[in-house]
């Protein structure tokens, strides 16, 4: 705490002193046009080492927040499929029948610092493709097909009854 | 009439001379000033990778003409002051300010200047 503010007290002294220099900058620039294509005028600080610092942990910690969703997700208790598969059930065995989803939305920037879509997090995140998972679901249920479609943000698992 | 253009003709050419002169000054203009959003992903990737020495975050890289368009032949930090009336003693200064709480370094090879980043 007391390291960030000793930063951030750093940064507005940087901040302050560069402004006044920048005056001086401004009244050569008056001088020489060709200069001026190239001011430096008004570029305070644009990254500190503490923003980057929390910038970094907040991706970090929201890829391993990701990570555990998605490893809870690919392993549902018997006690919930069962509940999804009755009512599938119910209704007659409509297919193909949506029993499964999460949406997931990716940050702006990877840890690694690679920007990257729903579908290319997941596979960041997981080492696996969508599909790769259909068959861990029809492991759970012998004799049903299981297919996935996905959107922006969304991944959708649903079952077949052959 | 016959006449033949050969490859030097053209690049020799005054005209591309000065096309390819105003493009690297837009060049080295962003070099200058470069964004947050720019900066955020190789610093990821230092952090990621294990936030190595001389790691380079912001590089100008520019192929040299053979000569100018005022006919004088340059490396490329005589280039880079062509171009903008600055040496990198600015850069240095203007990258200091930019990235004030930043331990940095630069790396000069002959076709490329880069701000690189250290360990604090």
């Amino acid at each position: 705490m007391a390291g960030n503010l000793n930063e951030s007290m750093q940064a507005m002294r940087s901040t302050s002193l560069f402004y006044a220099n920048s005056t001086m900058v401004g009244q050569r620039l008056m001088a020489n046009t060709t200069i001026s294509r190239f001011s430096t005028i008004m570029n305070p600080v644009i990254l500190t080492v503490g923003e980057l610092s929390t910038i970094y942990s907040i991706n970090f910690l929201k890829e391993s927040q990701d990570r555990a969703i998605i490893n809870s997700f690919y392993a549902p208790t018997k006690e919930s499929l069962t509940e999804t598969l009755s009512t599938w059930a119910s209704l007659g065995f409509p297919n193909p029948y949506p029993f499964c989803k999460f949406t997931m939305n990716p940050p702006e920037l990877c840890s690694d610092g690679v920007k990257r879509d729903f579908f290319h997090y997941f596979r960041y995140l997981t080492g696996k493709k969508f599909e790769d998972y259909n068959a861990t679901f029809e492991a759970l249920m012998p004799g049903f097909v299981v297919i996935h479609h996905h959107t922006e943000n969304t991944l959708t698992y649903f079952v077949i009854k052959p | 009439m016959s006449y033949t253009i050969t490859l030097n003709d053209l690049v020799n050419n005054s005209n591309v001379v000065a096309v390819k002169e105003s493009g690297d000054r837009a060049s080295a203009r962003l070099f200058l000033n470069p964004s947050r959003d720019e900066v955020l992903k190789p610093l990821h990737q230092w952090i990621s990778s294990g936030s190595h020495e001389n790691y380079p975050i912001h590089t100008l890289q520019l192929a040299l003409p053979s000569t100018c368009s005022d006919s004088v032949q340059r490396n490329f930090p005589e280039y880079f002051t062509f171009l903008t009336n600055y040496g990198y003693e600015h850069v240095e200064s203007t990258m200091t300010v930019k990235f004030s709480t930043f331990n940095l370094s630069y790396l000069s090879t002959i076709s490329s200047f880069s701000v690189c980043v250290n360990p604090n």
